[in-house]
């Protein structure tokens, strides 16, 4: 198009029509100068990208273009101004300087002003833009002689000769090495393609050709001299003797010049070449003598001098304009609102079905099941397909940082790389919408308070450029956002002053918190510890603002920073809004939702279990994990059954008081139990009964989740109003549960009555007159039609008091497992038999029994006891082993679900702490093997021997597994000990899944070679040779078995570790000492998989 | 609100007026054995007695939250906002669903009655002696033949409610 354009064309014509042109231009040219905003930011740091200015040109160009087209003669004016210093750029007169960036810069700012104007007026403001202008083209006119206009497509005669004199320096501005390649390589395909000339050149070896050619280019343009010219006279010879003639010549002349004037270059820059090729002309055909030698491989040579130039540059505007195009006709551009109004449909619509398939289960015989059922599979493909078109690459609310970045730290003389990570990761528009200023802010933040000054980096040590990445990645439904700078971090002293400054916590209080926790203050309201308030930041926003938008949302936000070191920022924010999965629990008759983004865990509690409730001063409290877990009571916190008050402290005091009874009963029992004096055993056997409940709580809580569900089936519909306590009282009154949440880093407990299961539940917000209630985030209506409020986590937390004084719980929790490294396992020392001491890893053993003898029965041949209703088989350690016949006699139970086995011992001796190292393997059946434990070689159990002795079936059917569903599922366990594996394949065969083992990860990864299928693959992390990270790292990357689920098993379980661990791509960490974790988790994770 | 009763109040203020709208319609309900009334133009649906969540730490006088095919309605309990002692046990009473800026809010009323084309000629502005409670909420009253009906300011009554 011509430049100058056409002003006047339709400008006397302004209608209907113009208006939309208008809007489109609108549109488009405001996504273009978002664009041009990050590309230049790029440019600045990458000055040699020419595909990268080819796009820059061609954006602004465009824009030139187009207000030409619509009579837009300012805007036209100041894009052309722009056009002229990117096109003396692009051309390589101008360098890419800081300076010119800003300037260019400043004009885009100018084009979005103006646009804007226009937007609002619809008619291009007055006015000119002289100086702005003036200085565009004092800068355009700077080296080259002022040229008005230098657009791709109108090339000044002049320029051939500056482009002879530049080329001098023509590699550098090419890029260098590469360009000269790949333009060496598109001329050859060029060559070879003609009729003429590919016959030619296939005679010669195009590899030696090309290197030979790659050399002499980058002499010719000023490279490093490596050019030695002697073997190209050898190369071309072929041709030469082949009859190379004028013809041919000619043709490879023409062939380039085709080739340059497809590439769309540039007029004078063709003629040159064409001038420097026929120069070449009796050179290259061997009638120069002195020439022939050395200037037989100039053909192509000088050919290539604009071609790498054009080939960096056109050939990536042509495809991305290809691209474009083609994009814009498989898509549409539809109005946010009609999606919007979509969504609200699709929520209903889902609404609708979970109300139809809530009748549906009550109903076991419906006619409508069946086209229910596909109502319900369409249903959710909609809802997945309408959820899509919300979805927006998370790069749209960064694509302003590159640009603020830059302005910052060019106006703080800083320097900062800012990397961003998962641009394209979707999240839905209105979470989109929702955290841009949060984000925008702390990256901000970062560049202000954060990346010191070059000179103060230098002296600490740092590289000069500071660096902030911006990380996004999806999570188990959520995505989260890492904002993370290698500056000054957080300085403790500086905000500890400013606490007490501003009077927000005492000294003592501020002596008894953790770093992380002084850091926290900075999200706190009113506080900012910018001495001055730079243009920067002090915008009235501060990060307990962003704290709140973000919470606003249904995140969280955490920061991590070490003074000198950095800080980090995680934020962690739902998909979408609009829909969410929710744990319905109830408390007094009413049924609440609750978030499932801050659920952690649920804990039953009842005067049988081994969790309580106690308090301290009418403060509940939970012992979870040996850490006191702060408890409220949704009854007390919600005023439910007016006097739920004074109810709600009775029952917790009843509560403790029975905890206490419960306990002394409890400690009575387990004496009567083991009736063993040794102390150490009785305390150690407790420490372990108390891990054991631990591991066991939450899978309790999901059997009880089921057993409520069906009771919940039942249940008739939810009673209006009436705040009746719920009906199971009798029973039920002492069992509670809490959900164990976790706002940021405070982890407390909801007690509740009851837990039903989860939902998909739609967030509607709460009408206005209950806004100012803070503890509910929204309402929603659930399947069965019922109406229940959304509980916010956070308003809970906030009511309750304290936010902060939170993570020593997760840091000692991870402290304590730390502690625990090194594979030691308790084990239970007994003895039966011969007199060497036997040992059991005590997580297999249940219970520790002592029998009366007389009451043994015989049934078929084999020893029975009558135990807790059932009958159990007593096993001896051998056949040789004789039972006494009177008098009570130690066993060690054994038991998965309803199976229960004895092993008849002599005498239980100890429990010990050991890193249980079998060193001789024993051909015993019955025996793993001996290892050293309490000094003393002991004979390790092998508890599978003997558990097949009582039941034949006890491995390999399903009747005997407790995850039945799970029966056949085959699995992989790699481990470096034996010990391991074998205590492990019998644990889980039991629980019904085919248990393969390997040695090491090789030898696991030689299985996978081999084409072996597994449906889990568990895998140690310590190991020699490879760890467990590798293997991971080398399963996912590829591999045949990229798909299957792995879990990861280490006596390591950091956080650290376990974010490694997801990292590489484990699906779960367990601790190697969970046993019933581990079978909870394998069960969850297949079962997800399989879902999936 | 001013703009919802105008024409009930022109005309009755000035009984010459020519406007033509002599009647105004009205959906009729008791609390408590009072009669009261709302323009039938702000009434969106009339419901039964229905399930109620609670909601707890609200105002008093929200009952709490039904669903109405698919939305979410803040039920008000009329009795409570009016100072009246609660229904007798067993009585949900009724609701009746009005929008009040763009949310739908239930009124729970004893019983609805039918919708009543009252002559503007009947109406009068609240006597100066009613409970301001009252006062506050009700825009006049009409003087019918077997007793009086109270006009309800349906955004009052729901403005007092978010204040509370």
């Amino acid at each position: 198009m011509q430049a100058a354009s056409v002003p006047g064309l339709v400008s006397s014509s302004r209608d209907a029509i113009m208006d939309d042109l208008l809007g489109e231009f609108l549109t488009e040219t405001s996504e273009s100068m978002q664009q041009l905003d990050l590309d230049l930011v790029k440019l600045e740091q990458n000055p040699n990208d020419p595909e990268l200015l080819g796009n820059i040109f061609r954006l602004v160009h465009t824009i030139k273009g187009t207000c030409g087209f619509l009579g837009l003669p300012r805007l036209e004016s100041v894009a052309h101004a722009g056009e002229n210093v990117l096109g003396k750029i692009r051309d390589g007169e101008l360098e890419v300087t800081a300076d010119a960036i800003s300037l260019v810069l400043e004009a885009l700012d100018k084009i979005k002003e103006l646009l804007a104007m226009l937007e609002e007026n619809e008619v291009e403001p007055e006015g000119e833009d002289t100086d702005l202008i003036d200085r565009l083209n004092a800068l355009a006119s700077g080296e080259a002689a002022p040229m008005e206009e230098a657009p791709a497509e109108e090339p000044a005669a002049a320029e051939g000769a500056a482009a002879t004199s530049a080329l001098g320096s023509l590699y550098e501005q090419l890029g260098g090495e590469d360009a000269i390649n790949a333009a060496v390589d598109l001329f050859y395909k060029k060559v070879l393609a003609s009729e003429l000339l590919k016959d030619f050149f296939k005679s010669v070896n195009l590899d030696v050709l090309h290197a030979k050619q790659a050399a002499f280019l980058t002499k010719v343009l000023g490279g490093p001299d490596n050019y030695d010219g002697k073997d190209l006279a050898t190369v071309h010879a072929p041709l030469v003797a082949a009859g190379l003639s004028d013809k041919h010549f000619d043709a490879v002349a023409t062939c380039l010049h085709e080739t340059l004037v497809e590439l769309g270059a540039w007029g004078p820059t063709v003629e040159e070449v064409m001038a420097i090729v026929e120069g070449t002309r009796d050179d290259v055909l061997g009638r120069s003598e002195a020439g022939k030698a050395a200037l037989a491989a100039t053909v192509p040579a000088p050919v290539e001098a604009p071609t790498a130039k054009e080939v960096e540059k056109k050939p990536a505007a042509t495809e991305v304009i290809a691209k474009e195009s083609a994009v814009a006709a498989s898509s549409i551009r539809v109005s946010v609102d009609l999606l919007e109004n979509l969504m609200t449909m699709i929520s209903e619509l889902v609404l609708t079905r979970n109300q139809l398939m809530q009748i549906l289960r009550t109903q076991s015989e419906n006619e409508f099941a069946v086209p229910l059922q596909r109502l319900n599979l369409i249903t959710s493909e909609l809802q997945e397909g309408v959820m899509k078109t919300r979805m927006q690459p998370i790069g749209n609310a960064w694509a302003k940082l590159p640009r603020i970045v830059r302005d910052l730290s060019h106006e703080m003389n800083r320097k900062i790389d800012l990397e961003m990570l998962g641009a394209d990761t979707e999240l839905d528009r209105q979470v989109l919408e929702l955290i841009k200023d949060p984000l925008t802010h702390m990256v901000r933040n970062s560049v202000d308070h954060g990346i010191e000054d070059p000179d103060v980096r230098k002296a600490a040590g740092k590289p000069e450029t500071g660096k902030i990445t911006l990380n996004a990645f999806h999570e188990g439904g959520h995505i989260i956002i890492e904002i993370k700078d290698d500056g000054a971090g957080l300085p403790v002293d500086k905000i500890k002053a400013k606490i007490l400054e501003k009077g927000m916590a005492t000294e003592a209080e501020l002596e008894g918190m953790k770093e992380q926790q002084i850091q926290s203050f900075i999200m706190r309201p009113g506080f900012s510890t910018a001495t001055k308030v730079t243009s920067v930041s002090g915008r009235g926003v501060g990060m307990d603002v962003v704290k709140n938008n973000i919470e606003k949302i249904g995140g969280t936000i955490e920061l991590k920073s070490k003074e000198g070191k950095g800080t980090d920022f995680t934020i962690k924010i739902p998909l979408t809004l609009a829909i969410v999965s929710a744990l319905i629990v109830e408390c007094a008759g009413e049924r609440f939702a609750i978030p499932q983004i801050s659920v952690l865990e649920l804990v039953r509690t009842s005067s049988e279990s081994e969790q309580l409730i106690e308090s301290i001063n009418e403060t509940p409290v939970l012992r979870l994990r040996n850490r006191l877990l702060p408890l409220v009571s949704l009854r007390d916190l919600l005023h439910l059954d007016g006097d739920g008050g004074i109810r709600e402290t009775t029952r917790i005091q009843e509560a403790a008081k029975r905890t206490a009874e419960a306990r002394k009963e409890a400690e009575e029992k387990r004496e009567a139990e083991t009736k063993q004096d040794i102390g150490a055993l009785k305390e150690a056997k407790a420490a372990a009964a108390d891990k054991a409940a631990e591991a066991a709580a939450a899978k309790e809580a999901a059997e009880a989740v089921q057993a409520l569900e069906a009771a919940k089936a039942q249940k008739p519909v939810h009673e209006a109003a009436a705040g009746k306590e719920p009906e199971a009282g009798k029973d039920l009154v002492d069992e509670q549960f809490i959900v164990v949440s976790q706002v940021g880093t405070y982890t407390f407990g909801i007690i509740v009555d009851r837990v039903f299961d989860t939902e998909e539940i739609v967030v509607k917000p709460v009408a206005p007159i209950l806004r100012d209630i803070s503890m509910f985030s929204g309402n929603t209506i659930l399947g069965d039609g019922s109406v229940i409020m959304i509980l916010d986590p956070n308003g809970i937390a906030a009511s309750t008091g304290e936010t902060t004084v939170s993570e020593e719980h997760l840091d000692a929790a991870a402290a304590a497992s730390s502690e625990t490294s090194a594979e030691s396992v308790s084990l239970l020392i007994f003895r039966a038999g011969d007199s060497s001491p036997k040992a059991v890893p005590l997580a297999l053993v249940a219970r520790l029994e002592e029998i009366e003898l007389e009451k043994v029965e015989v049934t078929h041949g084999k020893p029975m006891v009558q135990y807790r209703g059932h009958l159990m088989p007593l096993v001896c350690i051998d056949d040789e082993y004789r039972m006494k016949t009177e008098g009570r006699q130690p066993i060690l139970v054994f038991s998965d679900r309803d199976r229960t086995m004895g092993l008849v011992v002599d005498e239980i001796v100890d429990i010990v702490e050991e890193v249980a190292k079998v060193e001789l393997a024993a051909d015993l059946p019955g025996i793993l093997g001996s290892a050293i434990i309490a000094n003393k070689a002991t004979d390790m159990l092998d508890v599978g021997h003997y558990l097949t002795k009582a039941f034949h079936d006890w491995f390999g059917t399903d009747k005997a597994s407790a995850y039945a569903g799970e029966g056949g599922k085959r699995i992989l366990l790699v481990d470096d000990s034996p010990f391991f594996r074998n205590l492990l394949t019998p644990l889980l065969s039991v629980a019904g899944y085919e248990v393969t083992t390997a040695e090491g990860a090789k030898n696991a990864l030689e299985m996978c070679e081999q084409g072996q299928d597994f449906d889990l693959i568990i895998s140690d992390i310590e190991m020699p040779e490879m760890d467990g990270f590798e293997f991971a790292e080398a399963v996912r990357k590829g591999s045949r078995w990229q798909e299957v689920p792995m879990v990861a098993l280490s006596s390591y379980t950091s956080q650290e570790d376990i974010d490694r661990g997801r990292e590489v791509g484990f699906n779960d960490y367990v601790p190697k000492t969970d046993r019933d974790g581990l079978l909870a988790t394998l069960a969850e994770t297949i079962g997800i998989s399989r879902g999936a | 609100m001013s703009e919802k009763t105008p024409a009930t109040i022109d005309s009755g203020g000035n009984g010459t007026d020519v406007v033509s709208t002599d009647t105004e319609d009205y959906v009729s309900m008791t609390v408590h054995g009072q009669l009261f009334g709302i323009p039938v133009l702000t009434v969106q649906d009339v419901l039964a007695a229905q399930s109620i969540t609670r909601i707890p730490l609200a105002p008093p006088d929200v009952a709490g939250a039904l669903n109405l095919r698919g939305r979410i309605v803040t039920a008000i309990d009329v009795r409570k906002r009016l100072g009246l002692p609660p229904r007798e046990n067993g009585d949900a009473g009724m609701n009746i669903v009005v929008d009040y800026e763009g949310e739908l809010y239930s009124l729970i009323i004893d019983v609805v009655g039918e919708v009543l084309s009252l002559p503007t000629n009947a109406y009068e502005r609240s006597p100066a002696t009613l409970d301001p409670l009252w006062r506050d909420v009700s825009n006049g009253v009409y003087r019918l033949e077997n007793g009086l009906l109270v006009v309800l300011d349906v955004s009052r009554l729901l403005e007092k409610v978010e204040a509370a």
